[in-house]
């Protein structure tokens, strides 16, 4: 019974090593059919700045990391505070076993801002935990270089966290801010 | 030759990636807040105590409840005979987000000042037992109210005003300040 089943097993690792070396080959003997890189950003939760109070102007803010202060404002109940998170996904194309790293540029187009009624709500900057990036302006480039890339895909999750500045002349409002993300891949290190 | 297959495989499968440059993507987040109107409390009028009389021997007091009622009690009688018109619970209108609720805080007694009707400062009279009666909570709840879908709500103020026996006749005044802040 012992002896069957030693054959048995070393049968099943031969035929699955032939299985991985023959889809190698078939892979290797045609280039022309590695995939494009391709790159895709995902937005995976907004940025909120929850819900307060300000009597003529104030600001708030919640940084990547998820810390929260204010000034001029008085903080209430309702939805938590949170950092925005997105998820930057890289795809080589191929499944070549290399260390890479990849040179990114981030940037947040436009003005972060909406009036809404007598409330007026501007974000100017914001912070984020991607690596080598203190501060992400709006309009303003940034680059990074994300290292340790080693699979065919390259995925990072990061925050981005920012001061919320409002200025009220009447009334409340609900802000729903436009936050755009663009990652552009420079090189591939 | 199964080796240098395998060999060769490791070959192809180690040559670097094909250049990457100018591949770009988009994410639309978004950031969001809700502003709250600010909480404000308006008088709508004052706590009334009326026009009353004192006795030279008895002290006395009159008593508005937050609801209304008013209560003569002691050395203390109403100027007009029955019951004198205008004698009223203070009334705030409070103002702000609809749905939330919101703390009301007020003093527990203050002091009336008053000026003699010859001229002069008259003694002070102490105002207590002051209640507080929210119209979006009927009942033993007087501390936390909730405004309407409209975001308003209603705050009655009552109390006591303790007459001395032989208080002169004199004009008095007193600030009842009460503070809303949304809870």
């Amino acid at each position: 019974m012992h002896r069957i089943g030693i054959a048995s097993l070393n049968r099943v690792i031969r035929w699955t090593a032939a299985a991985v070396l023959g889809a190698g080959l078939a892979g290797a003997a045609s280039p022309a059919i590695a995939a494009a890189p391709s790159v895709t950003v995902s937005a995976d939760q907004a940025l909120r700045f929850g819900s307060f109070f300000t009597d003529t102007s104030g600001s708030r803010t919640v940084s990547a990391a998820g810390a929260v202060s204010g000034s001029a404002i008085v903080p209430l109940t309702g939805t938590a505070p949170a950092p925005a998170q997105f998820t930057f996904t890289y795809d080589r194309g191929n499944n070549a076993n290399t260390t890479y790293s990849l040179l990114i540029s981030v940037l947040v187009p436009g003005a972060a801002s909406q009036v809404s009624g007598g409330v007026t709500g501007t974000i100017a900057r914001f912070d984020t935990d991607l690596p080598g990036v203190s501060a992400l302006i709006p309009g303003q480039t940034a680059q990074i270089t994300l290292t340790g890339c080693q699979r065919r895909i390259c995925s990072r999750t990061f925050r981005v966290g920012g001061t919320l500045q409002v200025v009220r002349t009447s009334g409340g409002a609900q802000l729903a801010i436009p936050l755009p993300i663009v990652m552009t891949v420079l090189a591939e290190l | 030759m199964r080796a240098r297959q395998i060999l060769a495989a490791a070959a192809l499968l180690g040559t670097p990636a094909l250049a990457a440059s100018g591949q770009s993507a988009t994410a639309l987040g978004q950031a969001e807040a809700m502003i709250i109107t600010p909480i404000i409390a308006v008088s709508l009028n004052d706590l009334d105590f009326g026009s009353l009389t004192s006795s030279r021997t008895a002290s006395g007091s009159v008593t508005i409840g937050a609801e209304g009622a008013v209560n003569y009690a002691g050395g203390a009688a109403p100027a007009c005979g029955g019951a004198c018109a205008g004698v009223v619970p203070a009334r705030f209108l409070v103002s702000g987000e609809a749905g939330r609720s919101y703390t009301v805080s007020a003093p527990a007694a203050i002091t009336a000042s008053g000026t003699l009707i010859g001229g002069g400062s008259a003694p002070a009279l102490a105002i207590d037992e002051l209640t507080v009666h929210l119209e979006s909570h009927a009942g033993a709840v007087s501390s936390i109210g909730q405004l309407d879908d409209k975001g308003e709500d209603r705050i009655e103020v009552g109390g006591r005003l303790n007459v001395p026996a032989g208080t002169a006749p004199a004009h008095y005044r007193a600030t009842l300040t009460i503070m809303v802040t949304y809870s």
